[in-house]
């Protein structure tokens, strides 16, 4: 999942600076209301909620990694006692 | 299909994924062309059409897993069914915001009360309230019952949604794909339909995650409580022996 956070990150930011790039060469060629930041702010909501969401499954993932150890704390506890 | 199965696939979709987004960025806003009314502000509508269509697909997938959970009452169908509204919550929230984002130079307005954007609101609220009632739920089961009632009778608002822009005509442009019908042409169809099919398979991919994660948490707990309870039998065992031998 540390990976997959990462990769999101990653992807994020790449995504991110050649869409901004691509869009103002491309704009700034035509004389037309460009409204860039109104683009910009819609792409980057979107990208934003899919990295959040990737970050909410790495914490949930982690809270599963704790529950995996208190499970082999009991094992171990028991295995002792036994 | 088993988890290796799943597993496997998502290892091979992921840079599908990533590689999609980025081709959809490039074609959204470097290869599409002007769009003579709107402006370039139209390009929004890449990323919001097919964002708002993972929505349908989402919820569609909530309907049948909750149905199928209530005839077989299989966990599986529920870790699905909350998967799907999740991922289904996420994706209507961004297109809510897209949209609102777009709304505002076109329509001068950041929010009107248009019946798409209304009914879109109100499903928004009914995944809420599928979530909430999970959550807050005393039981677990009787929480997975009651969300699948929500999320199946919550499905008859999507039709609603869709329909909304040609039933009450109102602010918000007509639909873009129909049935048998697409409203664009050229190379501003092929973006929307690249586009469609990257945010799909991504919804899928993310589905899928989150239903490994369900499945993993749900089973842990079973483990852990069937621990707990066997520790507790053994010390209650531990007792009446003590007790036997004393007397």
């Amino acid at each position: 999942m540390r990976r997959f956070v990462l990769a999101a990150a990653f992807a994020s930011i790449l995504v991110m600076l050649p869409g901004y790039a691509f869009a103002s060469a491309s704009l700034q060629v035509e004389q037309h209301p460009t409204n860039l930041r109104y683009i910009f702010a819609a792409f980057m909501a979107i990208w934003a909620g899919y990295f959040l969401y990737a970050l909410f499954m790495g914490w949930r993932e982690l809270k599963l990694r704790r529950y995996v150890e208190e499970l082999q704390t009991l094992l171990k506890d028991r295995a002792k006692k036994s | 299909m088993t988890t290796k199965h799943l597993e496997k696939i998502n290892s091979l979709l992921l840079p599908v994924c990533f590689a999609g987004v980025l081709l959809v960025m490039y074609m959204a806003l470097g290869w599409a062309p002007l769009e003579t009314t709107e402006g370039h502000v139209q390009r929004i509508f890449y990323v919001h059409v097919p964002v708002s269509w993972s929505a349908f697909v989402a919820f569609f997938v909530v309907f049948v897993s909750s149905i199928l959970f209530l005839i077989k009452r299989s966990e599986k169908w529920d870790w699905l069914a909350v998967s799907a509204a999740e991922l289904g919550l996420l994706m209507t929230t961004l297109s809510l915001i897209s949209g609102i984002i777009w709304g505002r130079p076109t329509w001068g307005v950041w929010w009107v009360w248009d019946p798409r954007l209304t009914s879109t609101l109100l499903m928004w609220m009914i995944y809420v309230a599928y979530l909430m009632v999970r959550a807050y739920s005393s039981e677990a089961g009787r929480g997975s019952r009651m969300a699948a009632v929500i999320g199946i009778i919550g499905f008859a608002d999507v039709p609603v949604v869709y329909y909304s822009v040609v039933w009450w005509q109102n602010i918000h442009p007509q639909p873009l794909i129909r049935p048998g019908n697409l409203e664009l042409t050229g190379s501003m169809a092929l973006v929307l339909l690249t586009s469609t099919i990257v945010f799909t398979i991504f919804l899928f991919y993310l589905i899928s995650r989150r239903f490994l994660l369900e499945k993993a948490t749900s089973e842990l707990a079973v483990m852990k409580r069937t621990l707990r309870e066997e520790e507790q039998d053994a010390r209650i065992a531990k007792i009446k022996i003590d007790r036997a031998e004393n007397k």
